[in-house]
C-alpha cells in the first residue's frame, strides 16, 4: 500500500487525497517546523481539510501516548519491578532500533517510517506504543564494543563519571562519580584530575 | 596501568515515533528484543560486594578493605578508608538481587549473560549511576557513588563464577 496519493476519509466518510508533500507539510507543523508564509497557507489548508485535521489530531493524540508511556517509565512504584531493565536501553541503541524500525516500516511500505505515524490506525498505534515499551524493558544489552572494555553503557543521570578502565594487568574497573568535592582526585594531590 | 576517559551521560527516553505500523511486525520486534540464552553450565555467579567509606581525613585503613585500596589509592587520593558492609550473594541469571546502602539508597544488579567475555551485569547505584559492564571472573569494579559522611561511599563488585 503506497502512502503516496493515499486516500484518507475525513470525518465525514469522504475520501480525500493525501499527497507525500501534504504529508511532509502536516509533520512539519506537527512539529513546530513551520514558519511565516508557509505555517499560514498550510494553517488555511487544515481549516479546509477536515481529513487533514484529523491527521493532526492523531498525531497529537499519538505524541501523548508516547509521553504517557514516558512518564511512566519514571514512576517510581514501577521502577522496582522493572528495576534493571533500564539500563539496557542507552539512547544509542534506542536510537539504532527506531532506524531500525524505520528500516523495516520503510521495508513495509516503501516510504519514511515517520509518514506512517499519519495513518489513521488509532488502536493499533496505541497497541504498538506500547508493545515497544515492552520490547525496550526486555531487550537485552550487548553493544558490540569492539574493544571490549567493561562498561558498555551508562547514564549518571547528567553528572560527570570518571570511568578508569582496566588494561587487562590490574584487574579493576573504577567509575567514579564526579562531586566536586572532598576526597578525591587532583584537587587533593590524588593523580586524576577529576574536579 | 590504566586508560582515563571521561565523559557525561545523560538520562532521557526517546520519543517514540513511526509506531503506525509497528503492530504488523510486532513478533519480529519481540523476538529481536527476547533475551540471549544462558551459558546453561553455569549455574549462578557469585557476587562480592563490599561497601566502604573513603576521606580525607586522617585514618585508618580497614584491613578488610586492603584490597580495593591496592587498587583505588593509586588513582584517588583519601586517607582513611572504613568498610562498611560486605556481602557475598549468588545471582541467577536476569535475578535482579537488591541491597541498602548505608546511605538510605539502594544497589541493585542483575547478570543478564555470561559468556567467554565474562559476565553482563546491569548495575543501578540509586541516585548515583546506572551502568552495564563486561566483568571478567575476578575483576574488581569499584564505584565510586555519592558523598557520604564528609567523604565518599565507596561500592565494589567483585563476580566469581
Amino acid at each position: 500500500m503506497s502512502e503516496r496519493g493515499d486516500n484518507r476519509f475525513d470525518g465525514f466518510g469522504r475520501a480525500e487525497a493525501f499527497d507525500e508533500k501534504s504529508e511532509q507539510l502536516l509533520h512539519a507543523y506537527h512539529d513546530g517546523e513551520l514558519q511565516g508564509r508557509a505555517l499560514r497557507r498550510f494553517e488555511r489548508r487544515l481549516e479546509s481539510s477536515p481529513a487533514l485535521t484529523k491527521e493532526l489530531e492523531l498525531l497529537r493524540s499519538m505524541g501523548d501516548v508516547a509521553r504517557e508511556l514516558d512518564s511512566a517509565v519514571a514512576t517510581p512504584d514501577l521502577w522496582d519491578p522493572i528495576a534493571l531493565r533500564l539500563p539496557a536501553e542507552d539512547a544509542r541503541k534506542t536510537q539504532e532500533r527506531e532506524q531500525s524500525a524505520r528500516g523495516w516500516l520503510s521495508w513495509l511500505t516503501g516510504v519514511d517510517g515517520r509518514m506512517a505515524l499519519a495513518r489513521p490506525l488509532g488502536a493499533v498505534a496505541v497497541a504498538a506504543v506500547a508493545a515497544l515499551a515492552v520490547a525496550r524493558w526486555w531487550a537485552v544489552p550487548e553493544p558490540s564494543f569492539a574493544q571490549g572494555g567493561v562498561v558498555r553503557w551508562m547514564d549518571s543521570g547528567g553528572r560527570n563519571v570518571m570511568v578508569l578502565e582496566d588494561d587487562g594487568a590490574s584487574g579493576t574497573t573504577v567509575i567514579w562519580l564526579l562531586d566536586g568535592g572532598s576526597a578525591e582526585g587532583a584537587s587533593l594531590g590524588g593523580s586524576n584530575d577529576v574536579a | 596501568m590504566m586508560s582515563h576517559k571521561r565523559f557525561e551521560t545523560r538520562s532521557g527516553v526517546t520519543g517514540v515515533r513511526g509506531l503506525g505500523l509497528l503492530a504488523g511486525f510486532l513478533p519480529v520486534f519481540l523476538a529481536g528484543a527476547a533475551p540471549a540464552p544462558a551459558a546453561a553450565q553455569v549455574q549462578g555467579i557469585g557476587l562480592g560486594v563490599v561497601v566502604s567509606h573513603i576521606s580525607d581525613q586522617p585514618g585508618r585503613i580497614d584491613p578488610r578493605g586492603q584490597r580495593i585500596h591496592q587498587k583505588l589509592s593509586a588513582q584517588i587520593r583519601y586517607q582513611s578508608l572504613s568498610v562498611l558492609q560486605t556481602h557475598q550473594m549468588k545471582l541467577g541469571l536476569n535475578e535482579v538481587r537488591s541491597l541498602s546502602l548505608p546511605n538510605s539508597r539502594s544497589l541493585r544488579v542483575r547478570a543478564t549473560d555470561i559468556g567467554e567475555r565474562g559476565v553482563l551485569l546491569n548495575v543501578d547505584v540509586e541516585g548515583s549511576v546506572q551502568t552495564d559492564l563486561r566483568v571478567k571472573n575476578g575483576h574488581l569494579v569499584v564505584f565510586g557513588t555519592e558523598p557520604y559522611d564528609n567523604g565518599k561511599l565507596v561500592i565494589s563488585l567483585e563476580p566469581t563464577w
